[in-house]
């Protein structure tokens, strides 16, 4: 689970630092007493690379929605299947990942989401997908409308995206009683316990350990005064950044999800839908849209009164906000479920108003919640890319478009540290959660 | 020689929580038994380690004189011939109910299959998924998916428990006579005693990890051993002994047919007199604790009712 806190821009920089002729897949065959004429050469920059990389940044996603649903399966199920006799590759073709089709499509879904929105691992192999486009037509060549034509594109292969996952996981064949009781475990036998260890591990070293050596090792390499405090500077605007809109995030999910239990309007449920759907909208789409509406919005109405906030930080956060609402709304609105409405009737039933409920009832028992929605928003918003990028106001940096402007300019020791930041920043929700479940 | 022989089965959990003592048993081909007891007391427990789902700390299970586990031998779940199936989740939803038995024929058995399918008159089903019939017919389908596999030992866990009173008589019916016809043998595991009589040969009774009773049910209802027991068959009143001045008893058993509504000394409260095909069933409060009886007369709630008891038939727990 812990490559999740790793950004997949983050990885194929470090691979690409290990794999460069100075990196470490040379050092290692100098050590072994290869000469440099005689070196293993390793193309890096080919796009089977960077599928393996992306692979292994975005496996998790897959990995936590497979892993939720595997352990909700009823054991009934999974005991009739060995009296049957259907077990091993029998039991894993014929029963268990059909039967999972709704999570595997559910995490391949944010997956291709995730490289749909992806652009600092795509340029950085010079491959061009759609948003890598809108950055070209927009920064590059100044061209607002083709942006615009190319963010439109993408909305469209996202909404198509939609609703296949609509139709895929809309099966009623699907829907039967999970359970919350643990699974008895099966002791594997010895080969099996061999096997399945040595890929696991192999897993975790290419997917976290060996990128996080790394780019520690390139961090405490550098003994560069003014670095550092530029370094100190954009930690600062990231923290800042990400805290201030993580709460405003965290508020308005909390009204959206109040104002729906309290009202079963169509309309109210519409607005939600909408206001929630921006996590399924890349970075760069949402980023050009709201240069286009704001700086009509500009040009229209806030210039008659000197006023003009295009590529001021209240658009940035306006985006974010956009982007983000989806992940702490789902956090918190699945804390409510599990609640239920009877502690929240019955206080209202003695005669309080809904707003004292919230803030009397609701909100202490869901402390927990609501604090793991702040923290998912968190790390969301300080690892994310394309939208800061674009939307930043002159000369604001935070941790994730430095390291890619260091990337960029190939001084990828530079970029290390503000990536191990980023990194560690990352790691935090892993361990609250781990702590909450204990 | 039994076909079935379980022989010292121990299981305790955590070294602590007894959950199987030292149980052995010996079953005649085709026999159908029930395993009846009060949740935790260890009958799932007990079907799990004969299917093969849970370790015994010890014991033996022989089968046809052949061994499932010893102290030398241990066959997985997949590989005994021991059918098990649950209260629900037995069908698996992704499946139509054809695919579903499908899973379980192999090719000489495809006349089997066929067979089979038109006497069950599934027929119909064999396009459906599981979630669109009832839970009464998802229950037909897994017997029938479980009869093909041809199983040793057949093992009920709780199949009818998730289901109306209504569906559960037909299939408590259904099932019995399936498996009469195909000479299976058979363990149910309920809680509820209606199960038990009506569906099987012998009634073992487990308390703590252990077998109590081993009876048939006549032979179970006339005589209780203990309040345990007594508090199993429902249908008797388990009561203080002192309330009919009877002394050196905790509680005693009285069975409905031992109280005479038409006189007596003791006087109690009507609660409630609930209609029954042609009788009524008399709730009557007495010195702080409630008894039932049968009347082929109305009586009204709250009415003082005096009423007897025959001091021979009580049952006087061990």
């Amino acid at each position: 689970m812990l490559p999740i806190a790793i950004p997949s821009y983050i990885m194929t920089y470090t691979y690409s630092d290990f794999f460069s002729y100075t990196g470490g897949f040379y050092i290692i065959q100098n050590l072994f007493g290869i000469s440099s004429e005689q070196y293993i050469k390793f193309n890096f920059f080919n796009e089977i690379n960077l599928v393996i990389i992306l692979s292994l940044a975005l496996y998790p996603y897959l990995y936590i929605a497979l892993r939720a649903y595997f352990t909700s399966l009823p054991e009934h199920l999974i005991n009739t299947a060995r009296n049957l006799k259907i077990v091993n590759f029998n039991f894993a073709f014929k029963i268990l990942l059909p039967l999972s089709r709704p999570a595997i499509v559910g995490g391949l879904f944010l997956i291709i989401m995730e490289i749909l929105n992806e652009y600092g691992a795509v340029k950085y192999f010079g491959i061009n997908t759609f948003t890598v486009g809108i950055f070209k037509v927009w920064l590059g060549m100044g061209s607002l409308e083709s942006a615009l034509n190319l963010s439109i594109y993408l909305f469209l292969l996202v909404s198509l995206l939609l609703f296949l996952d609509y139709i895929l996981k809309g099966n009623k064949i699907f829907e039967f009683s999970r359970t919350n009781k643990k699974h008895s475990v099966q002791n594997l036998s010895l080969s099996s316990k061999i096997y399945s260890t040595i890929f696991l591990s192999l897993i975790s070293i290419f997917a976290f350990i060996l990128p996080v050596i790394l780019i520690i090792q390139n961090s405490v390499s550098l003994s560069n005064y003014s670095y550092y405090s530029e370094i100190g500077i954009i930690v600062f605007n990231s923290l800042m950044l990400s805290f201030f809109t993580s709460i405003i995030i965290v508020f308005i999910s909390i009204i959206l999800i109040y104002s729906n239990i309290l009202n079963n309007f169509k309309s109210t449920k519409l607005i939600t839908k909408i206001a929630t759907s921006g996590y399924a909208i890349p970075g760069a789409v949402i980023a050009i849209s709201c240069i286009v509406v704001f700086s009509y919005i500009d040009k229209n109405i806030l210039n008659y009164f000197s006023i003009l906030i295009s590529s001021t930080i209240y658009i940035l956060i306006f985006a974010l906000v956009i982007r983000f609402i989806a992940v702490s709304y789902n956090t918190i609105n699945g804390g409510f479920e599990s609640l239920g409405s009877q502690y929240d009737k019955t206080y209202r039933s003695i005669g309080n108003r809904p707003l004292k409920s919230l803030f009397k009832i609701n909100l202490p028992i869901l402390k927990p919640t609501i604090i793991s929605a702040f923290i998912l928003t968190f790390v969301d918003i300080t690892k994310e890319l394309p939208l800061t990028l674009i939307l930043r106001p002159f000369n604001f940096d935070t941790l994730a478009t430095r390291t890619f402007d260091f990337a960029g300019d190939e001084m990828l020791k530079e970029a290390s540290l503000p990536a191990l930041i980023i990194i560690i920043i990352g790691v935090i929700p892993i361990i609250f959660f781990n702590k909450l479940k204990k | 020689m039994p076909y079935i022989e379980i022989k010292n089965i121990d299981k305790k959990y955590n070294k602590k929580v007894i959950a199987c003592n030292n149980i052995s048993l010996k079953i005649e081909k085709g026999e159908i038994i029930a395993l009846i007891g009060e949740s935790g007391c260890g009958k799932s427990t007990f079907l799990k380690i004969l299917s093969g789902f849970e370790f015994p700390d010890k014991g033996e299970l022989k089968i046809n004189n052949h061994f499932a586990f010893n102290s030398n031998t241990y066959k997985k779940a997949e590989e005994r011939n021991i059918s098990i199936l649950f209260q629900e989740h037995s069908l698996f939803p992704h499946l139509t109910i054809k695919q579903n038995l499908e899973l379980a024929i192999k090719n000489k058995d495809r006349n089997y299959y066929n067979d089979l399918i038109k006497i069950s008159s599934v027929e119909d089903l064999l396009e459906r998924y599981p979630h669109e019939i009832s839970g009464g017919q998802q229950q037909r389908v897994a017997l029938i998916r479980t009869l093909l596999l041809n199983p040793d030992l057949i093992l009920l866990d709780e199949p009818f428990s998730s289901l109306d009173e209504f569906t559960k008589s037909n299939l408590r019916t259904y099932f019995k006579r399936t498996l009469k016809e195909n000479n299976l043998t058979t363990i149910l595991v309920t809680h509820d005693i209606t199960d038990a009589a009506e569906f099987a040969d012998r009634i073992l009774v487990m308390q703590e990890g252990n077998i109590i009773s081993d009876s048939n049910y006549e032979e179970l209802y006339q005589n209780p051993k203990n309040e345990y027991i007594g508090s199993l068959l429902k249908n008797i009143n388990i009561l203080p002994a002192k309330l009919f001045d009877l002394q050196n008893q905790k509680n005693m058993g009285l069975k409905p047919s031992s109280i005479d509504l038409t006189e007596g000394k003791y006087q109690g409260t009507v609660l409630n007199c609930i209609p029954l095909f042609n009788s009524y069933k008399i709730l009557i409060e007495y010195k702080n604790n409630q008894l039932f009886t049968f009347s082929e007369k109305f009586i009204p709630s709250n009415d003082l009712i005096n009423f007897s008891i025959k001091l021979d038939e009580i049952i006087h727990f061990e």
